[in-house]
């Protein structure tokens, strides 16, 4: 599936690499949606993710805990159509399924 | 046919994976803006928040209307394949303009999904919101469609670029005024959103008739009727454009970049032909060198501002956190570095030529540097033109302008290495860089994690010189990488 995706959206430019990059980032991904939804046992029921100044915004963890991985999605969707990708942006969603398994722990 | 051209115009065709994703996406983040709005607006706006939301997705709309309208329409380089055809301009325009409404509608019905499920009493109201939004963008759409025609008819051939670039990044700086006006007095003037309901309830949509007065009702009509002659006529003006203008209009804008020059150059001996490729690179990239120098500064600008509003909460007043910021920012929206190898003609070269790949990564980010300390310079000099800090501090931020410019641009140029973007324009090039974005996510990472460092009291010494510390330490670690990690610089020479 994902290889067909990747056909259709970069015609010419697909290779085989493509395809594995992709399909790592779509694990990554995944794994990110799957520790969110795990992640949501432990949270307390209300979690702060938007913040202007010193004024938080806190919105239920059902709702909130589902950010970091929607951002993921984003940008893997925006790394497939510019054709960028690369062992760079499988790193980058690395570091922020890091980055969001350190804010849920600290938010416990 | 359509279809056909749809695919050759834009590379791609519907998937159901990037659909069911886009839904996804588009479900959440209009459940969460409903949620945040319904929540944290205050209680008198909060009943009228379907009004902020249809003023958010029409601006989101004239957002994706500007962008992508110009690129697609005079900047494609794929028009001029189709141009040997019989294909009509009329077919070109309504395949494109149909493609970019579509996700207009797709924006639109994002936002105001939540008010149909979740709001019975409002459906209506939200029903008639959507309609206005969609009229407000078909209309927008067609101006910006027109003003593009005429741009690339009427400009010279030699400035024709730089009048695309004006015209988009100007409507977007409007748009940015227009919308941050709006959200503030949304949540500062409790009558803002009454106000502005009460006159699209009233003028717009026409709501309760019978309590009017007539002199309302004529009003209401002739607003319409206003409205829909303008339209009548915006479409007559751009089918008439479409037939007589377009073509010409878009051979000129590709003549902006791919001019003949009549002089046979001289036979010269190169001594430094690393440093001249990337010379060229840059220097015939009118696009380039006009984007990363006028736009930056007003971009500059309003990063500070922001990035200031949302950390200055560590602390630290009076010690140059808005300094730091600002040279920060200047520093990580440098445009010559973070498209270092998608804007080099020549990289499809690379691979099999003898070049060293070392020397040219080193000498893009020398380029990259040079052009971005004239803006560091130029802000610094203003800074201490209108703050005059003390004579050792001075010395200080220039310090830390310099070593963030090389930190910035050699991760600039290292991202876009790693993953070269393949465009289509010089145009898409530069709107949607998502290395900048990165770029600026780590740069001003480093500078809040060096703020709370300092703030909590973990680091002994004042700001200014630990941030010059750390700039220039994580310069140094990035010349070493640079220095002893050969293999990731794809040598062919060696």
């Amino acid at each position: 599936m994902i290889r067909r995706l990747l056909k259709s959206i970069l015609g010419e430019n697909f290779t085989e690499n493509n395809a594995k990059l992709a399909a790592v980032n779509f694990g990554i991904i995944l794994l990110m949606f799957v520790l969110s939804g795990i992640m949501l046992f432990f949270l307390p029921e209300q979690i702060s993710i938007l913040h202007s100044g010193t004024t938080y915004y806190p919105v239920p963890s059902v709702l909130g805990v589902w950010l970091f991985p929607v951002i993921a999605l984003i940008v893997n969707l925006l790394f497939i159509w510019q054709n960028r990708l690369s062992k760079m942006n499988s790193a980058i969603f690395v570091i922020l399924l890091a980055a969001m398994m350190v804010s849920y722990i600290n938010m416990m | 046919m359509k279809r056909i051209l749809c695919k050759i115009l834009f590379y791609n065709k519907a998937n159901p994976v990037v659909a069911a994703s886009l839904c996804f996406i588009g479900a959440y983040i209009g459940y969460l803006v409903w949620y945040i709005l319904n929540h944290y607006l205050p209680a008198s706006a909060a009943d009228n928040s379907y009004v902020l939301v249809s003023l958010l997705s029409a601006w989101f709309c004239a957002f994706l209307g500007i962008y992508q309208l110009p690129d697609q329409l005079c900047m494609n380089r794929r028009i001029q394949t189709i141009l040997c055809y019989p294909v009509e301009v009329r077919t070109i325009l309504s395949v494109v303009g149909m493609r970019v409404f579509l996700l207009q509608s797709g924006i639109c019905a994002t936002f105001l999904y939540p008010f149909f499920l979740f709001e019975a009493h409002h459906r209506k109201e939200a029903a008639l919101a959507m309609l206005f939004c969609c009229i407000l963008t078909v209309a927008l759409d067609i101006a910006v469609i027109l003003f593009s025609i005429l741009i690339s008819r009427f400009c010279a051939s030699d400035i024709v670029g730089y009048a695309f670039v004006v015209f988009q990044y100007g409507s977007f700086l409007i748009l940015a005024w227009l919308a941050g006006n709006t959200v503030f007095s949304c949540f500062h003037k409790p009558g803002f959103l009454s106000d502005s309901a009460g006159v699209l309830k009233r003028y717009i949509t026409g709501q309760s008739p019978a309590a009017m007065q007539g002199y309302e009702l004529r009003s209401i009509l002739w607003i319409w009727g206003a409205a829909l002659t303008g339209m009548t006529v915006l479409m007559a003006v751009l089918k008439l454009a479409a037939k007589h203008w377009y073509v010409r209009g878009y051979l000129n804008v590709q003549s902006f970049r791919h001019r003949e020059t009549e002089k046979q150059p001289s036979v010269s001996h190169i001594k430094h032909p690393y440093f001249l490729l990337e010379w060229k690179r840059v220097t015939r990239n009118k696009e380039l060198i006009f984007f990363s120098n006028i736009k930056n500064i007003i971009t500059v600008v309003i990063l500070s501002r922001l990035l200031l509003h949302n950390f200055s909460q560590f602390g630290l007043k009076g010690t140059c956190v808005e300094e730091l910021f600002l040279l920060m920012s200047c520093c990580s929206v440098n445009t010559i570095s973070s498209t270092a190898y998608s804007s080099d003609d020549n990289k499809s070269c690379y691979a099999f030529l003898p070049i060293f790949g070392r020397r040219l990564f080193l000498w893009k980010t020398i380029q990259g540097f040079l052009w971005g300390e004239i803006t560091v310079l130029l802000f610094w000099f203003i800074l201490i033109g209108f703050e005059r800090p003390p004579v050792m501090n001075t010395f200080l931020l220039l310090f830390y302008g310099t070593s963030m410019n090389y930190v910035c641009v050699w991760l600039g140029v290292c991202i876009d290495l790693k993953m070269p973007r393949i465009v289509n324009s010089t145009n898409e090039l530069l709107h949607g860089n998502i290395s900048k974005v990165i770029v600026l996510i780590t740069a001003a990472s480093l500078t809040v994690v060096e703020i709370i460092l300092v703030g909590g009291k973990w680091v002994p010494i004042p700001l200014l010189p630990f941030a010059c510390l750390a700039g220039a330490g994580v310069a140094a670690g990035e010349y070493g990488y640079w220095k002893f990690c050969k293999g990731d610089f794809y040598d062919t020479d060696s």
